[in-house]
């Protein structure tokens, strides 16, 4: 089920929603400088005119239509589910308050009287977590703003935006109400406020952790990163490094045997970098071999020590980005070595352009061996496809995951190495149950 | 339900509490003493409380040195009497020391370098600025303190 703000996007997207922006005031700088002034020279207007002030912009975005009759009662029934559940309601108020008021307001929809009472009279009913958030704001000293924030189990997000001065007290009540994601997220910070300096404060800290291990919503691999970018002790940095690994191991194990292809050709740097964090990542999950080799146009086979990143950082150590590119170099290297492997996962921009290519030492590796691999691509950039296409003509299964930056998405590669076969994964996503459409 | 998160108003476990409540206290004991600390006009000063760092700005905005502080609330302080040298080196024989060069005595802020960048016990990269940094020429060596 979607929330508010995500309804909120279609709804805008729909009827459509003007912006007004104001453009930056060019009076508002010191004085125009050189560039400016010959600017306006050039163009015959006066350095203070009117060109220099402020405008405001009003644009259109979306599409403009009148909104279905069906979607109007849908939305309708979302609220009404919501008004009926007090503290569901007043916890969507708190996440998206103008997205639940522009519900109301754009689809003509009658609120409750406690609906009324707390988005449009702003007076929230005594006893709910708006009136809390109210008193919050109202608390004299910081322990009574850490009451009401423990008692009232104000989210971390909304309490942070509303408390005047961070105090010990304060921040036991904020650690309390996080979530175990958002105390991973925040642990840099934590790190600085001095919370692993108390011990109280580093026990509640530890204990979110131990449940970030058993909750659904943790990302993978932002416990992995916390520990790189936080700084924090050996002791946390390992109980953070069994998140992931929990995390990880819940998404699937590497049965089959695999190879890890890494194209350093010239300006690959970032798919080195990608390789490492795809190496660290795999190599905990791979009960098969693993074979690792990076290559431009000749291959290198690449040793690992064990499977986290420092390792996977030392064994990368001498590899550069340089030289032309051939995908095949390493898999005829495989093939002479028969060393062998049921999928593939290469890192590369697919633009190769040295023999031996690709396709055709897969076909001679999958004779060979008598084999055949499922190849999965990690593409860089935005390069040609012409290994895809390769793949598709000759009839071998290949994905592509295309990579533009987001590390945290990484770990969404194990379920396509982890599966038997891609139908197994379809049949995996076809028996997840559809939202079904409630009674009245 | 889909989409709703756990967790009940008022379900405030017994250790929590006790936990606000124990910190609280230290929170109010803080009101009541006083301490030592150095401050760059402008600014505000540093202490913790119970291992977790608080800021608090002095009340006289343009006081710079090393002064011993009176919490009037959790926000300000009000300075008592700037800190006498005794004072200082106790406060600073607590902080990890580090062997510096002076780069650039007379810039805003001065500044200075590493003297040992391979046995540092911090790791910077290009000058370190100076602050409460008195009669110091170019290239002399001197001790710093980092917390």
């Amino acid at each position: 089920m979607l929330p508010p703000y995500e309804v909120v996007r279609v709804l805008d997207f729909i009827h459509g929603k003007r912006i007004r922006r104001i453009t930056k005031s060019m009076e508002s700088r010191s004085a125009p400088g050189l560039r400016d002034r010959l600017r306006d020279l050039i163009a015959g207007r006066d350095a203070a005119g009117p060109s220099r002030q402020p405008r405001v912009i009003e644009e259109k975005r979306g599409l403009g239509k009148g909104l279905p009759r069906s979607m109007r009662t849908e939305i309708e029934r979302y609220i009404r589910e919501r008004e009926t559940d007090p503290e569901w309601f007043d916890e969507c108020v708190l996440q998206a308050r103008k997205a639940m008021k522009r519900m109301y307001a754009l689809l003509h929809i009658r609120p409750s009287e406690r609906a009324q009472m707390i988005l449009f009279d702003e007076n929230p009913p005594k006893g709910s977590k708006l009136h809390a958030l109210k008193q919050i704001g109202r608390a004299k000293s910081p322990a009574e703003q850490a009451r009401v924030i423990a008692e009232q189990r104000i989210p971390y997000r909304v309490a942070t935006s509303v408390i005047k001065k961070m105090t010990p007290s304060v921040l036991a009540a904020l650690i309390d109400v996080m979530t175990p994601q958002e105390v991973i997220n925040n642990m840099g910070s934590l790190r600085r406020r001095g919370v692993f300096d108390n011990d109280d404060l580093k026990d509640l800290v530890e204990q979110k952790l131990a449940a970030a291990q058993k909750d659904g919503r943790v990302s993978a691999y932002k416990a992995k990163k916390a520990v790189e970018k936080a700084g924090v002790s050996k002791d946390l940095a390992g109980k953070l490094d069994r998140v992931t690994e929990t995390k990880l191991k819940a998404k699937g194990e590497i049965k089959r045997p695999t190879a890890l292809l890494v194209d350093k050709s010239g300006s690959m740097d970032i798919a080195i970098d990608v390789a490492k964090q795809i190496g660290a990542l795999i190599s905990s999950l791979c009960t098969a071999d693993l074979f690792v080799y990076a290559f431009d146009t000749s291959a290198y086979p690449i040793k690992v020590a064990g499977d986290v990143l420092s390792d996977w950082e030392k064994a990368f150590r001498g590899i550069q980005a340089a030289g032309g590119t051939s995908c095949g170099v390493a898999l005829e290297w495989m093939r002479k070595k028969r060393q062998y492997v049921e999928q593939i996962l290469m890192v590369t921009d697919e633009e190769e352009n040295q023999h031996p290519f690709f396709i055709q030492t897969l076909e001679r590796y999958s004779y060979d061996l008598k084999t055949q691999p499922n190849v999965c691509i990690v593409k860089i950039g935005r390069g040609s496809n012409q290994i895809q296409k390769g793949c598709q003509q000759a009839a071998i299964p290949c994905d592509v995951f295309r990579f533009e930056g987001d590390y945290y998405a990484l770990p969404n590669l194990v379920p396509l190495l982890s599966k038997p076969s891609r139908v197994e994964l379809l049949m995996e996503i076809m028996e997840y149950p559809l939202p079904k459409r409630k009674p009245r | 339900m889909a989409g709703r998160t756990a967790g009940l108003p008022n379900q405030i476990s017994m250790d929590i509490r006790k936990l606000i409540d124990k910190l609280a206290t230290e929170e109010e004991n803080f009101l009541k003493s006083s301490f030592l600390a150095p401050v760059v006009r402008g600014g505000s000063v540093c202490v913790r409380i119970q291992g977790i760092v608080c800021k608090f700005y002095p009340e006289d905005r343009e006081f710079e040195g090393w002064g011993i502080f009176q919490p009037i609330s959790l926000h300000r302080v009000r300075l008592q009497k700037p800190a006498g040298r005794p004072l200082m080196r106790k406060y600073l024989d607590q902080l990890t020391s580090v062997a510096l060069i002076v780069a650039e005595p007379a810039g805003h802020p001065p500044s200075a370098i590493l003297a040992h960048p391979a046995g540092s016990p911090v790791k910077f990269d290009g000058p370190i600025p100076g602050r409460l940094i008195e009669g110091v020429e170019r290239f002399r060596h001197f001790i710093a303190r980092f917390d």
